[in-house]
This record gives C-alpha cells, structure tokens and sequence, in this order.
C-alpha cells in the first residue's frame, strides 16, 4: 500500500495533541449543597474540560477521538492498494452500442453490464489515472476526453445509450488509437459482445488493446427476410426466420397490413435450419409488419417492417455517349424500364411534367431535368445545391456515411483517374468522402433530387468493383422508394440510416417510443439522423405526411452466440484479459469508517452527557 | 385551646377524637382503654374527650346527661404511655424547600397533640437544637407544646442525626413510645433509629422528604456538599448517575423503614407540603397510628 499524499501524516501530530490536551485539563466541577451526598455514585467520566491540570485517565469517548483523528489524517493522506494492469495511466474505453448489446443473457444487458464495468473501472481508478470513453453507436461519439477527473467521467458513462443499429466498430477503434497516441501507458479496452465484422484494417500503432466478450450467448429467433414483391402469380409477402436455439422451437408469427392484424402463422424452428414461407397478399397494402411471439434473449429483432409491392416501372432516361457498363448494369434490374439516347430531349429539360423517373448523364454534360430524380456520372452542372472547382485525384481512403444509397457499397481503394473535386452547398449530403471530396453527393434543389458521382465511369476501376451494381441497384431503390396510396410517403431504412425527406423544411417527428419532437431544416431538405430505435417513425407537417420503417433484419447482429473477432491482425482474445479491478483509492472506505466511528462516539458522547 | 403551628383548628379538632395506638404491648398501660390488666387505681385525675375505643365504664353518663358533652374519667394511677417525640431540626431539614420542614413540624405537634390528648405523657426533643420539653400531660399542655414548636427556628446550622439521637437516647427510661421526625438522609441513620429501639421504645419513623430529594433535576460537573455532614462527592450527573441516585435512595428507605417495623414500630415516607388532613386520611387512620 502506498499513499498519494503522505505529507497528510504530519498533520496527526497537532490533531492528538491537541485532543489529549483537552483531555488534560482538569474539570472544573461547580460547588452544589445537597442534602444526601452520599447517595450520589462516584462519576469521574470527563465529558468537558475547561480548567488545567489533571493526571489522563482512561475514557472512551478519548480512544474514539483519536481514533477518528487518525482516520482523518488516513484519508487524507489517500493510502492505495497495488492495482490490476486493467487501468493503465491513460486508458481508452470503447463501448459496443450495437443492437446486439441489448441482449439480455446477461442482467440487465449486455450493455448495462458494459457500462457497470467501465463505471467500477472509473470507481475504482488510481487518482491520477486518465479515462476516455468512446461510444460507438450509430455514430462514433467521444463521450469523454482523457480526464483523471471521476465525477465527469461519471456523469459521461450516464450519458451513454445503446441503438437498434448494427455498428461499425472500426471507426471508434481507429479514434481510440487516434487518442491514445503518444499518450505514456496508453490502453485500449473494448467492451462489447464481439458481435461486430472483423476490423482486420486495426492498426493500433502498438497500443495494447484488451477485450473479453460480454454475455454468455443465447438462443435467439430472428428474420432472415420480411419483403414482399409482385410476380405474374400476384402479390406475396417472403418470410424467412431463423433462430439459434439448441433444439426445436414452436412460436407465433404475427403479421399485420397497414397496421390491422392479417394472419398469424405457426413457425416450427429446427436447429440450424431456417423457417420459410411465402404468403400470399390478396390486397393492395402499404406497410406490413411482422412480430415474432417468441421468448428470447434479443427483442429487437423480433420484429420486422416492409412497405407492400411496388408494382411500378422505374422509367429511366440513360443520357450518355455510350457505356456498355452501365447500360447493361442497369438493364439487369427487373424493375428498370430504360431508354438511352445521347443527348436529353427538349421534352425533358427544364419544368414541366416528364415521362422518366430517373435521368442518368454519363460522360454528358448535365442540365435541368423535368424527372424527379437526376444522377450526373462526371463533372455536374453548377448550381443545384452542388458546385464543381476544378479537378483533383483521389485519395485511397474514404468514409462513408450510411444510408439506402450506401447500403452494401465498399469505397475503399477505389482506383479514380482524375475527379471533380464538389463544393457543397447547405441541404447537400456527401454520403461518401475523401480526402479530396464528395464521392457521392445528394442534393435536393426543390421537389427534385439531384445524386452526384463526381468522376466518369471509364475515368476509374468503379465499374470493375462489386459496388458498382450494389450502387445502381441501390439508386433505382432511391429513385423508386418514395410515394404509396393516400398521399403518405412510405420508406424502410435500417436504424441508424439518415431519413432525407427533399420538400420538407418543418413537421412533427413521432418515434416508435411514442416520443416527438418539433424538426425544422433551412434548406428546405430535412434530413433527420440518429434514427436508432426499430418501428414506424411518422413525419407530419400539416396534411402531409411520411413514414418510415426502421427494421433490424441483420443476421450478424441477431447470432448471440460468442464470438472472437480479429482486431487487428489477430484474434481479440489473444490480446490482453480484461478483468475488472477490485481495488484502488481506499479513501471511501475509510471514510465511510469514519462516519460510523463518528456517529458511535456521538452516541457515547450523548450517553454520558 | 392553644393552635399549634402548621394546623389549622379544624385539623386540631379532629385530631382531639383519636388516641395513639402503640402496636406492642407493654409500652404503657392506658387506664383509659380498654385493656387485659384487671388492676386499677381509682383516682381522679381528669376528664377527657370521649373517642371510639374507650372504656364505656369510665364514660360519665352524668356530664351527659347535665352537659351533653361525652366524656370519660381518667384516673391517676394509671400507668401513662410514654411518648417520645424527636424532631430532626438540622439544616438539612430546610435546605432547597423550606415546605419540608414546616411538614415535618406540622407532623410534629399532630402528633403530640393526639399524645396529649390521650393523657399520655410526652416529652419532646429538637435535634440541633437544645430546646428539651418534658413531662407534659393533658389538653391543657397543648399550649407548651405549641410554644416549644414556635421556639425553634428554621434550621440552618449542620447537625449529625446520629449525635442528636444517641443524645435524647441517653436520656430516655423505661417503655414507649418515640416518634422520630427526619428525612434521615445520613449513611448511618439505621443504626440511630436502631438505639431507640434498643432502649424498649416503639419506634414511628417519619421520614420527610422533598420533591427534589426524590427526584434531583442535577446536571453537570458537580462537587457535591453534604449540608449536615460536610462530604464531598464529585460527579458528573448523566442519566446513569441520576438513576444511581434514585436506586440508592429507595433503598436507604427500604433500610430505615424495615429497621422500624421489624422491631414493631412503624415507618411512613412523607412528601414535603403534604397536609395533615391527608395524612389522617391516607396514612395514620388506616395503619392504625391514631385511633
């Protein structure tokens, strides 16, 4: 054991002294007649003194004093006990606020016992141990910065909440790193299920990393798909569930159709073996929503959303000089009516009604189109949200902001020759950056939107990459998604995606916790992130409305069973354990003694008085 | 008839119906009451109040009958109860409620007057004070009782009970009866109440007390005096210390009180300012002190 501050010692001399010189002084009893001195016991317990001198006599009230003294002086002088390596001088935590983490194997959760660890790490710290915390939610958040300060450190670790959202771990690892670099003693120490992809990319930069899962894994029913289509049979709606439990499980399936119940169905779940189904929609619907009646160890993945069948064409104009990539790419989506011509027609420029959804320019300079949905593949035209200056080259690395336009791409080493470098403007989004710009840039100038890959196809090894038909599969999605009977604009997005709704610069939001809130957007865009909770959330500003089904269907996410995912270049458990400590600064015990021995000696003091 | 002090006339003229009822035999013959002993002188000696209890035979029908007044004979030969009465006058007896020792001397001459009454012989002593009245007999003595009462001043100088009573023991002979007045708050009291009794007297122990006596309103440090004695005690009164007190007092009590009426006497424990009314009522009529 050692003390933090051991000068605090010198301060029990004067504090004994001075309370065994009151107890040296004599008691300066007053003179009463009485008339049976003799019937009074002798009492000689010296509860005050005020006058010199007496010989000390033994006293209880004396013992607790000094007793209490030397707690004082104790805690004060911040004796601390030798520490686990667990809390290093400057340690970084990473909290997993993945939709995993609200499984329930452990009590309360998986990320309640996340936080009850990082909380008795903050308790049980060193003085001058240094904490920050890193939430990795939908976003990464820097909950705290490297501090020794505990109260803020506690008052941070309140703050942090889990989503429904599956979470890229790689990027609050990176920002780990990033603040542990040249910090003396730095650690990283992950605290998640170790349900989340491989971050093979880590590089810690020779930070030591610790991790052990948390739960202990689970039985687990989930959907696998929840989508329904229209073929030359009709409408259906393709249900697939799937679970994790050692044997064979029988539970209900709830389905409902614009909000009333339309079937229920039995699922029979057999080990390792997915439960599917095709159910036939004899009715036009808007939004279905499955619920799986199942007791498990994760709720939110119990239930699935998904709009009806669009039975619509997406019509799409393909203005361009001539790309056997793209033409062919896009004539492979079934829902894609294409016509291509080199130039745009008069027909479609400018305002006015128009014959396409979607106008796509490659290698073409771009105008004002009647569709409402433009995507330039190349130097865009100026204003619209979106502003070209001058050329640039691309960067290696890239991040990407998620969303339905993003869903499922990869932009990472990405080969472009040469690039419009964009400047946007406010209600733009740059749903994938580098360093040298928007990747892919949204605008929504007015009704329209406007979707911006600021380099041609033949300019780079785009075409070559499986982002690419994942990119234009996404796009017909984008150009396709919005629209649905009686007005209301209808969507499916994962918790976590921003919700862009172009048109709408005010409205009520109301979440699926029937919570809402007032939002307001200047540039006439509102795009509302942070969208973390599964269910409907519903848009209103006046008569219009919009709603959007945020649904977990994520296999990785929904498989509770433990896992060892490679941090870096290596498996995470074969970094450091992680055990919580048991012990640091003593101070709180002793003073908690001290308060107990406090009160015994008042009580004493009370007695005899 | 000459008012005693502390009574009121009313009160004396209830007292003048009782007589002193000594529990043991032998202590004194009483000519007046009813009694085993067959041998009587037939003197006259006086006429008194008729009270219950009395010999119908010496009853003079013929005061009756030409007075209407009841009245028995008394007859010189008798032989009297002697009838002792010592009274506590140190300074103890005033210290902190002076009602205690106006209780004590109200009890005193209640007392001797019934003694007189009851044409027992009576003789009177002050503790602490030199003040020694002897030989008084009859009614008509009622008046010196009430001044030797009257002369003695309110205590103030220190006295030791033990002194006082080893002093009117040695003085004391043959059979009777004492009434000793006091608080008898001194380590060795037993063993001065025991000398009475070893002197063939029936011992009545009044023992007088005050409020604060019985129940001390002390706090703090204190260096206890002893008003009578002069001892010193140093204590702190905490609750430990004041039930000590009060533990320590019931059985001082207890001690005198037994060492009364284990040798036949009687004992009573009188709260200062109680009224003689009262202790007719409460106490001397219904343990048979007076009759």
């Amino acid at each position: 054991m050692t003390f933090a501050n051991p000068l605090a010692w010198l301060g029990l001399i004067p504090l004994w002294g001075g309370i065994l010189f009151l107890y040296f002084l004599r008691i300066r009893h007053q003179t009463v007649k009485t008339t049976a001195a003799f019937l009074w016991p002798e009492n000689r317990d010296s509860v005050r003194a005020d006058a010199p001198f007496q010989r000390l006599q033994w006293s209880l009230l004396l013992a607790l004093q000094l007793l209490l003294a030397f707690l004082a002086i104790l805690m004060l002088a911040r004796p601390q006990v030798a520490q686990s390596a667990v809390i290093t001088e400057s340690t970084i935590f990473v909290v997993d606020g993945s939709a995993s983490m609200n499984a329930t194997d452990v009590k309360p959760s998986r990320f309640d016992a996340a936080v009850n660890q990082l909380n008795q790490s903050i308790a049980t710290k060193s003085r001058t141990s240094r904490i920050a915390i890193i939430e990795s939610g939908t976003t990464t958040r820097i909950v705290s910065g490297l501090t020794a300060d505990e109260s803020a450190l506690a008052r941070a670790s309140r703050t942090l909440k889990s989503t429904d959202a599956e979470v890229d771990l790689s990027e609050a690892m990176q920002l780990a790193a990033a603040i542990g670099k040249n910090q003396p003693g730095a650690k990283i120490i992950l605290l998640s299920d170790g349900v989340f992809s491989d971050i093979a990319d880590f590089k810690p930069g020779g930070i030591p990393t610790a991790f052990t899962p948390i739960g202990r894994g689970a039985g687990n029913a989930f959907f696998r798909a929840f989508a329904a289509g229209s073929s030359a049979r009709g409408d259906a709606l393709l249900i697939s569930v799937d679970g994790t439990f050692s044997e064979k499980r029988e539970f209900a399936l709830n389905i409902e159709a614009d909000g009333e119940p339309l079937t229920k169905l039995n699922v029979v779940l057999n080990p390792g073996k997915p439960w599917t189904t095709t159910l036939p929609l004899r009715r036009e619907v808007s939004r279905l929503e499955g619920k799986l009646d199942v007791d498990d160890a994760l709720k939110t993945d119990n239930v699935a959303l998904a709009l009806g069948p669009d039975r619509r064409a997406v019509r799409i104009l393909l203005v361009s000089a001539g790309n056997v990539f793209l033409e062919r790419a896009l004539a492979l989506d079934p829902r894609v009516k294409l016509d291509r011509t080199a130039s745009l027609p008069e027909s479609e420029s400018g305002e006015g009604p128009s014959n396409y959804d979607l106008v796509v320019f490659d290698g073409v300079a771009e105008r004002p189109v009647r569709a409402k949905f433009a995507v330039t593949f190349g130097k865009p035209m100026a204003g619209g949200g979106i502003e070209p200056s001058g050329t640039t080259k691309n960067s290696p690395w890239s991040s990407t902001k998620k969303g339905p336009l993003t869903e499922g791409t990869g932009w990472n080493d990405l080969y472009i020759e040469s690039m419009t470098r964009l400047n946007l403007q406010p209600g733009a989004v740059a749903w994938v950056s580098s360093a040298d710009g928007p990747l892919l840039a949204e605008a929504a100038p007015g009704p329209s939107r406007r979707l911006v890959v600021p380099f041609s196809l033949l300019d780079s090894d785009l075409p070559l990459q499986p982002t690419f038909p994942i990119l234009l599969s996404n796009i017909v999605s984008w150009a396709s998604a919005t629209g649905s009977k009686s007005g209301e604009e209808l969507g499916i997005l994962k918790p976590g995606m921003s919700w862009v709704m172009p048109g709408w610069s005010r409205g009520t939001l109301f979440t699926p916790d029937g919570d809402q809130a007032q939002v307001t957007s200047e540039t006439g865009t509102l795009r509302l992130s942070n969208l973390d909770r599964v269910g409907w959330y519903r848009l209103r500003d006046g008569n219009r409305n919009a709603r959007v089904g945020m649904s977990l269907i994520n296999s990785s996410e929904s498989n509770l069973l433990p896992r060892v995912p490679v941090l870096g270049q290596a498996p995470a458990s074969s970094v450091v354990a992680f055990n919580a400590p048991q012990w640091g600064d003593l101070w709180r015990w002793i003073a908690l003694l001290a308060l107990a021995v406090f009160c015994f000696e008042w009580w004493v003091y009370a007695r005899k008085s | 008839m000459a008012v005693l002090p502390g009574l009121s006339a009313q009160e004396q003229q209830v007292l003048s119906r009782y007589r002193l009822l000594p529990r043991r035999r032998g202590v004194g013959t009483h000519g007046e009451r009813l009694s085993q002993s067959q041998g009587m002188s037939h003197e006259f000696r006086d006429f008194r109040e008729y009270a219950d209890g009395d010999d119908l035979r010496h009853f003079d029908w013929n005061v009756l009958a030409r007075l209407g007044q009841r009245v028995v004979r008394t007859y010189q030969d008798e032989q009297e109860l002697k009838v002792t009465l010592v009274l506590d006058a140190s300074a103890s007896m005033t210290s902190h409620d002076p009602a205690k020792w106006e209780t004590a001397r109200a009890i005193a001459g209640a007392l001797g007057f019934v003694a007189l009454q009851g044409g027992d012989a009576l003789q009177s002593f002050a503790i602490g004070r030199g003040g020694t009245v002897r030989s008084l007999r009859g009614y008509t003595a009622t008046g010196r009782l009430a001044h030797w009462l009257d002369e003695i001043p309110e205590p103030s100088e220190a006295h030791s009970l033990r002194k006082g009573c080893e002093a009117v023991v040695n003085q004391l002979k043959g059979p009777g009866i004492t009434i000793l007045i006091s608080d008898g708050l001194e380590p060795d009291a037993e063993s001065s109440l025991r000398a009475f009794v070893r002197r063939q007297q029936e011992l009545w122990w009044v023992q007088v007390l005050s409020e604060d006596e019985l129940d001390p309103g002390l706090t703090g440090d204190l260096e206890l005096v002893d008003v009578d004695l002069g001892h010193m005690r140093t204590t702190t009164i905490t609750d430990e210390v004041r039930e000590g007190y009060r533990s320590n007092l019931s059985a001082h009590i207890n001690t005198l009180s037994a060492a009364a009426t284990r040798s036949g006497g009687k004992a009573m424990l009188v709260k200062a300012g109680a009224t003689i009314e009262s202790l007719i009522r409460d106490v001397w009529r219904p343990q048979r002190w007076i009759g």
